[in-house]
């Protein structure tokens, strides 16, 4: 082979035809953009909202560490510590049992020494002052300065009473630093020195393996390279460090993974990742018939000056390189542009999404990974690289003597007879022009057609989200106050209870009308069980081995909101304290579990509780109460259950609970405002779980409304987005048929009208062309789209329980008209950009 | 009687000293019946010449008449009705609609009009020229001279005063141009029609009545053969 130097002639040629087609660049740069935009901007999105779960979940768990060594001592510690899987291992100390300040009784408190490293697993750096370093100095979150009282500065002194192995010791401390306090972690955190720890070590020994004493412990968070395998590595580190993972060896370690962790590593399978590959996979499909329409549109175009490349020989292989390079010219300016403002639409949304997660109300961060712009180049430029390859091949591909009267090649062979149906009528030519390349015929009718039946399948399921069954089941009352954790599922008692303080509040406000409280411990040491012996099967039992039972203690308002199954409800004899009232599950449509009730009207049944004020269970009198079942009522999983399934499910009135429990948790309040008032006291709510008591939250008619707004417009939203992508690729291919068809047909325009077709003539054929696509669109959307709509909306509607099947064709009826405007009004731009030659010039194209 | 004549047409591209002179006061008239045909080398200014007979494209000055018609005086839509009913038009690429059948060709410039077809006219141009076996095939199953035989049909479908033929044959190889100027004398005698043929091939050229030589865009002789 000879090796010519011919680079140079190559990209000298790319250069000056790249620079004859200004406006196909501009196109072109703007095409790649946006593909680079698309990609950045669900890569970031994908990525904050990842990093924003994790680390939401990891504040809940308290710190980001992988695993946890619980209970260890110093010897443990450094035995472990060497281990080559661990990256990083903190040292948390505790420093007491408890911490007895009277301050911290709502936000109990944790004295510890951490090293450098448990800080930042803890997210416990300080974002003021300074870490501890002399015996004297503390460092604590925000919050819990703000319920000591103390000032925010460094020096400010703060006195600790501490339960040190039982003993209560009180000592001064200075604060030397802080940081801002997690409103979703319930606990106040507080940090010593390591001059601290040497000067009390007598105190910190290790007793937990004796009696359960907490001070002196080490808990210990483990970082791995990966979060694969967690729980088979932090087994490995223990035992081949010479531990045990068996609970009754004496050399046992109790660890744990971190669940976070585990959940983010369960929802990064199957559903995400199908989901991140579908939509890389659609930016790929858009910004690939973007892109390839115009280089498509632009060889064509040009194809006679390839010919002409070719005649002088220029080979295929140059040709294509010429494509390449400026492709790559192109991508060199869109690609970065799109980087740019893919991230900060990526940022934008970020929040905006996380807003309507579970999560809404903190702080949303994202960071700017570099992988999300190594992934989105790659992707683009294989976009482009995909795109540019088949016009490429064609300009590369031309035979120099047909490039000159190059039509488009009909693969098909052509049908041998005609049958002259239509005659030379010019809606009959407009017809068979159709029908000159199928296959794009099908594909752009089809992706039109494709579009307007997902956008009518969308707006049926918006439609059918029926706004007055969603909130039956949310809302009893207007409103709803209770804890924070209530709202997560994770209410269990006294220490989640609603503050008394925020049901004066509401009660002093303007238009409030009637409330009651609901009483509950479900999950504390003065749990409820009950006597059944029939029932073999319950798993969640008792320190009694009776089965747990879920038992409520209703104020008036809620009482008399109860629906009724069975029975009647005689609220002075329930009052006596000899009856009481079973729940009985409800269905998704509302129909009762009647296997969730365990008795008759009428039948006794015998509740067993822990009554006291102790920390376990096993400190309280155990008591027995008989009642009589008076009526049967539903269980409704959003106002009158913690949200919680309990196989067995009592309601009392609350002076009888209070009878029952030494220290009845409130698990919420409900009550109702006068209508005229609402908008103010929604105002106040945000106002004051957001300000006053941050632990505190709310439900109410308008948040529920909100909710339910929200899903449907993000399914609006999501589906609009998608119909309108597919519309947008079906509208381009459109596009791209109509001009590479008129484009190579301007010699065979140019000869209708030399044999007497007039301008208008001409118009009218292509209008009809443009017509006859869109109609066909038009009219297998109507078909695909009644039978979607009747057949699988109507399927899925009825196992979702608030929604209601409408049949509706209302967005086909408005957007079919206006895609037949389209199709008439296209054919009529693109040919006027292209019939600015005159007939003569037109028919010479082949004769010279 | 003259069914087309010119008068002093010119045809200039471009301005002062770089302007071409295409045409350069062509004055010629052409009988009615007459088969005339006009040669030249390539760059003579033939097919300009033909283009403003035809009224494809307009003239620098000078005039066109066509059956007592100025044609330049029309606006370009009426020209190019004009031009569908008067004048009928046979190319070197047959120019044939390639979605379209042969018969559906024939008839186009006739239904562009929206006029009813003379179907005893158009069997007897199809059985003329042999093209009964094909008249539902679509162009690209033909040969040439087949293509351009539909061709002719269609330029005499209409009953147009003139047909122009520009280069007919240059596409076909000898023994079929042959056939086909024979077909198309034949035809253009047999209905009457006036001829106007352009062609750089002297042999061909010795088949019509009259021979029109043009040299630099200017008449440069002629005679009757």
């Amino acid at each position: 082979m000879y090796r010519v130097k011919n680079k140079k002639a190559v990209r000298q040629l790319s250069r000056r035809s790249f620079k004859a087609n200004k406006s196909r660049n501009i196109i072109a740069v703007f095409a790649i953009a946006l593909t680079a935009v698309l990609f950045t901007a669900i890569m970031t999105v994908g990525s904050g909202i990842a990093e924003n779960f994790q680390r939401q979940t990891m504040r809940q768990a308290g710190g980001d560490g992988m695993g946890v060594l619980k209970y260890i001592t110093d010897q443990e510690y450094d035995g472990i510590k060497g281990h080559p899987l661990i990256k990083e291992m903190s040292y948390n100390r505790l420093l007491c049992d408890r911490v007895d300040n009277e301050e911290l009784i709502k936000r109990h408190g944790e004295f510890y020494y951490m090293d450098d490293v448990a800080m930042k697993l803890g997210f416990c750096e300080p974002t003021g002052g300074h870490k501890p370093a002399a015996e004297n100095e503390i460092m604590m979150d925000t919050k819990a300065i703000q319920l000591f009282g103390a000032k925010q500065e460094v020096g400010a002194p703060i006195t600790l009473t501490l339960n040190v192995h039982g003993k209560t010791v009180t000592r001064d401390f200075v604060l030397s630093g802080w940081w801002e306090a997690d409103p979703v972690f319930n606990v106040s955190i507080m940090v010593a020195s390591r001059a601290y720890v040497d000067a009390h070590k007598d105190e910190l020994y290790n007793s937990y393996k004796e009696n359960g004493e907490m001070t002196g412990v080490i808990n210990s968070y483990v970082m791995f390279g990966n979060s694969f395998g967690l729980e088979e590595k932090m087994e490995r580190i223990i035992t081949e460090s010479g531990y045990a993972v068996d609970e009754n060896a004496p050399n046992y370690i109790a660890n744990n993974v971190n669940w976070s962790y585990l959940s983010t590593n369960f929802s990064m399978d199957l559903g995400t990742v199908a989901g991140g590959l579908a939509a890389i996979l659609l930016i790929i499909l858009t910004g690939y018939l973007i892109i390839y329409n115009i280089f498509q549109i632009s060889v064509i175009k040009d194809i006679r000056f390839y010919g002409l490349l070719k005649t002088i020989g220029t080979t295929g292989k140059q040709i294509k390189q010429m494509i390449r390079w400026q492709a790559a010219v192109l991508s060199c300016i869109g690609i970065p542009v799109g980087l740019a403002a893919g991230y900060f639409i990526g940022c934008g949304l970020v929040p905006l999404i996380l807003e309507q997660s579970i999560y809404s109300g903190g702080q949303f961060t994202t960071s700017a990974n570099p992988l999300i712009f190594a992934g989105s180049t790659v992707f683009a430029l294989i976009t482009v690289a995909i795109s540019t390859g088949k016009p490429g091949r064609i300009a590369a591909g031309v035979s120099p003597v047909e490039a000159v009267r190059y039509t488009e090649q009909r693969k098909e062979r052509p049908k041998k007879r005609r049958k002259s149906r239509y005659g030379a009528k010019i809606s009959g030519m407009a017809f068979a022009n159709m029908g000159r390349n199928k296959k794009r015929t099908a594909l752009v009718v089809l992706s039109m057609a494709l579009s307007l039946v997902l956008f009518n399948t969308v707006y049926t399921f918006s439609l059918g989200f029926d706004m007055d069954k969603f909130l039956s089941r949310f809302v009893d009352t207007d409103y709803l106050i209770a804890h924070a954790d209530y709202f997560s599922y994770q209410y269990g008692g006294p220490e989640q209870s609603l503050s008394e303080s925020m049901i004066r509040a509401v009660q002093e406000q303007p238009g409030f009308e009637q409330g009651g409280r609901l009483f509950a411990n479900i999950r504390d040491a003065e749990y409820f069980t009950v006597e059944d012996n029939e029932n073999q099967q319950v798993v969640n039992r008792g320190h009694d081995n009776n089965p747990m039972a879920a038992v409520y203690g209703l104020e008036d308002l809620p009482l008399e909101r109860l629906q009724v199954l069975e029975g009647e409800i005689d609220v002075e004899k329930l009052r006596s304290g000899d009856y009481i009232l079973e729940g009985i599950m409800l269905n998704d449509q509302d129909e009762p579990y009647w296997n969730s009730s365990h008795f008759s009207v009428g039948d006794k049944v015998v509740l067993h509780n822990r009554k006291g004020t102790g920390a376990t269970a096993m400190e309280n009198e155990y008591t027995t109460r008989e009642f009589t079942v008076m009526a049967k009522v539903a269980v409704k999983y959003f106002t009158n259950s913690c949200g919680v399934s309990y196989d067995y499910t009592y309601y009392l009135p609350a002076n009888v609970y209070q009878e029952m429990a030494a220290v009845p948790g409130v698990m919420s309040y409900v009550y109702n405002v006068s209508d005229t008032e609402e908008a103010q006291m929604d105002a106040f709510l945000e106002a004051y779980t957001g300000n006053i008591e941050p632990v505190m939250n709310y439900s109410s008619k308008s948040t529920r409304v909100k909710e339910f707004e929200g899903m449907r417009n993000m399914i609006l939203i999501v589906g609009g987005l998608l119909s309108f992508i597919i519309g947008l690729i079906g509208i381009l291919n459109f596009v791209n048929s109509m001009l590479t068809s008129i484009i190579t047909r301007r010699r065979e325009f140019a000869m209708l009208q030399s044999i007497g077709m007039t301008g208008g003539q001409l118009r009218k054929m292509l209008m009809l062309e443009g017509l006859f696509y869109t109609a066909a669109a038009g009219a297998a959307a109507l078909v695909l789209g009644i039978l979607f709509s009747a057949v699988i909306v109507k399927a899925i509607a009825v196992n979702l329980w608030f929604f209601s099947y409408q049949f509706t064709i209302l967005p086909l009826v408005l957007v079919v008209p206006v895609l037949l405007v389209i199709g008439v009004l296209l054919p009529l731009l693109v040919l006027r950009t292209v019939s600015r030659q005159s007939i003569v010039e037109r028919l010479r194209e082949t004769e010279e | 009687m003259d069914i087309l004549t010119t008068r002093d047409l010119r045809k200039y591209y471009g301005t002062g000293e770089t302007a071409v002179k295409a045409l350069d006061g062509v004055t010629l008239s052409v009988a009615d019946g007459e088969f005339a045909a006009i040669v030249g080398t390539s760059g003579s200014g033939k097919s300009t010449l033909l283009h403003m007979l035809g009224g494809l494209d307009r003239p620098t000055s000078g005039t066109v008449s066509v059956a007592g018609k100025e044609i330049f005086s029309l606006k370009d839509d009426a020209l190019t009705i004009f031009r569908r009913r008067k004048i009928g038009f046979i190319f070197q690429s047959y120019n044939l609609v390639p979605v379209l059948s042969v018969y559906e060709n024939i008839v186009l410039p006739i239904e562009l009009d929206g006029n009813r077809v003379d179907k005893a006219h158009i069997e007897n141009i199809i059985s003329t020229l042999g093209l009964e076996g094909k008249i539902h095939n679509l162009p690209s199953q033909l040969s040439g001279g087949q293509q351009q035989r539909v061709a002719i049909a269609r330029a005499l479908a209409t009953k147009p005063a003139i047909i122009l033929a520009d280069e007919p044959t240059g596409n076909l190889d000898s023994k079929t141009s042959l056939d086909v100027l024979g077909l198309l004398k034949v035809t253009s005698e047999k209905f009457r029609q006036t001829v106007v043929m352009i062609t750089h091939n002297e042999e061909i050229a010795q088949t019509a009545d009259r021979i029109i030589r043009i040299e630099d865009g200017k008449i440069a002789g002629g005679r009757h053969v």
